[in-house]
């Protein structure tokens, strides 16, 4: 993704070309004008803002959670609209007003998780019992369109975030009384719940690159990592328990198969470019597919003290080893002003 | 990006909290009728403290257990002292006239073996006064029972008939 450049990236590179006569003065005044003075809120603001919304939406939760019977029902609810209506508000204007991203990203991140506050309260003042997947399924619905319509990515991953809620407590609630108890075939809940997860990965990562038809490759990108992601921790705990295979047996073809999708991860990040978290998400899993192994395979042969000694020592190896390897795929870029 | 749409769907939200608030707040105007119960205590992430309850009226009757029942049934109930206990469990409603004539409400449960499940098993509480539960554990509830057999808890009271907590 191309870095959005201001006056202050600018200024030092136009005076140098000014300096050495390959613009005029006039033409570096022009060019400077064309870009924004300053580019919003910086990394570092941006951080801080997600961390107090965070606290915020935490608080909220948190009163919501404590029940105070000094507040009445209605007064409760009333606040929550507002702070609904305020998120959305904030985000429209600062997106139409073309703020800084960080701010209508913010204000639209804040957006989506609050239904989800709201669908709580409601059952909480009125006593609703209900299943789980009934509350997901609600905040799903709620924010549905969001993301589309604000392309905001934060609320995008929100979304993805209630979607698998969705899946793993409709799941839990309902998959597993269908297909019965028979342990043939499931371990109990587990391995239904660890086997969806991954599912969801896949299809969450392939159907996120549906972003790029509308150009965004940001949604794109997050939808993409966060669904590998949710794979790869997935797969790899289904390695500590394979049914319906048997677990003694099949942990190591389990594992044989998230080393190579972490390799394919690898190739395909080198070949792309641009991709250094996918790089870096294939690296911590080739080296913890490969550190589990060996303490599963020497853990019980050895000694405590073997282990922890010969453990400490490949660990130094594969993050050393590890963190060459990933220096000659992807070299260090070089200071650029573009 | 079209504002319009934006501020619409931002609308649309609002009216569908909005709404289940409503509804949910209209559920408790229709007629109460009073069950025993007797409570437990654990907790939600979200939703905060909650008794569970479990009311006289969860378990079959003996007298019903042989019979053939789905999943999904209608609990009528009767009047007995102060409270309402099961008349009939059946796999299908009967004369919806016939329960209004009478006054007696229809619930419609869940069926999981000899346990009804009703939907009405927590009750959401201040942080920290769940434990507080009066000697000997019996309560209360009032439900407001909707015609189509959906109920919502409207309080909770101890046996002196004071509300709880």
């Amino acid at each position: 993704m191309a870095k959005r450049l201001n006056q202050s990236h600018l200024k030092p590179e136009i005076a140098g070309w000014v300096a050495a006569g390959v613009i005029q003065p006039a033409q570096g005044a022009s060019i400077l004008a064309r870009y924004p003075a300053a580019d919003g809120v910086g990394k570092m603001m941006g951080i801080f803002i997600g961390i107090g919304a965070v606290l915020i939406l935490g608080g909220i939760a948190l009163v919501i959670a404590s029940n105070w019977r000094e507040i009445p029902a209605p007064v409760k609810m009333g606040g929550l609209l507002l702070l609904l209506a305020g998120a959305g508000v904030a985000g429209i204007e600062a997106k139409t007003l073309d703020w800084a991203r960080a701010w209508w990203e913010g204000a639209f991140t804040f957006a989506s998780v609050l239904p989800l506050l709201g669908l709580a309260l409601i059952s909480q003042i009125f006593h609703v019992t209900g299943k789980a997947t009934g509350l997901f399924l609600g905040w799903t619905l709620l924010i549905l369109l969001l993301p589309w319509l604000t392309r905001s990515v934060g609320a995008f991953i929100v979304f993805l975030i209630a979607a698998f809620c969705l899946q793993q407590a409709w799941l839990h609630e309902y998959v597993r009384l269908w297909v019965g108890s028979d342990t043939r075939w499931w371990s109990g809940e587990f391995v239904m719940q660890i086997l969806g997860a991954a599912a969801f990965g896949v299809i969450c990562a392939v159907l996120s690159r549906a972003w790029l038809r509308f150009g965004e490759t940001a949604q794109a990108t997050a939808g993409e990592y966060l669904g590998i992601l949710i794979f790869f921790v997935a797969a790899y705990i289904y390695g500590f328990d394979a049914r319906p295979f048997d677990p003694k047996s099949a942990w190591p073809f389990v594992w044989l198969i998230v080393f190579v999708f972490a390799l394919l991860l690898i190739y395909r990040a080198v070949r792309l470019g641009d991709r250094a978290h996918q790089l870096n998400l294939g690296f911590v899993m080739v080296g913890l597919v490969i550190m589990s192994t060996y303490i599963r395979l020497v853990g019980t042969m050895m000694n405590t003290g073997l282990v922890f000694l010969s453990g400490g020592a490949l660990f130094l190896a594969c993050a050393f080893g590890l963190a060459r390897w990933r220096r000659q795929l992807r070299p260090a870029p070089t200071p650029t002003t573009s | 990006m079209n504002r319009k749409i934006l501020y619409a769907f931002l609308l649309a939200q609002l009216l569908a909290l909005t709404g289940l608030y409503a509804y949910h707040a209209a559920g408790l105007g229709y007629p109460v009728y009073r069950i025993r119960t007797v409570p437990v205590d654990p907790r939600d992430l979200l939703r905060g403290d909650y008794v569970i309850l479990r009311y006289e009226i969860s378990r079959l009757p003996d007298a019903l257990k042989p019979e053939p029942l789905p999943a999904s049934v209608w609990v009528r109930l009767k009047p007995d002292g102060g409270v309402w206990v099961i008349e009939s469990v059946k796999g299908y409603r009967q004369s919806e006239l016939d329960d209004q004539r009478q006054n007696w409400p229809v619930l419609k449960a869940r069926r999981e073996g000899s346990e009804l499940i009703y939907d009405l098993e927590r009750f959401y509480v201040p942080e920290g006064t769940g434990r507080n539960a009066p000697p000997g554990g019996k309560l209360i509830v009032e439900i407001a029972v909707r015609p189509n057999g959906s109920a919502q808890i409207k309080g909770l009271l101890t046996e002196n008939g004071n509300p709880w907590p």
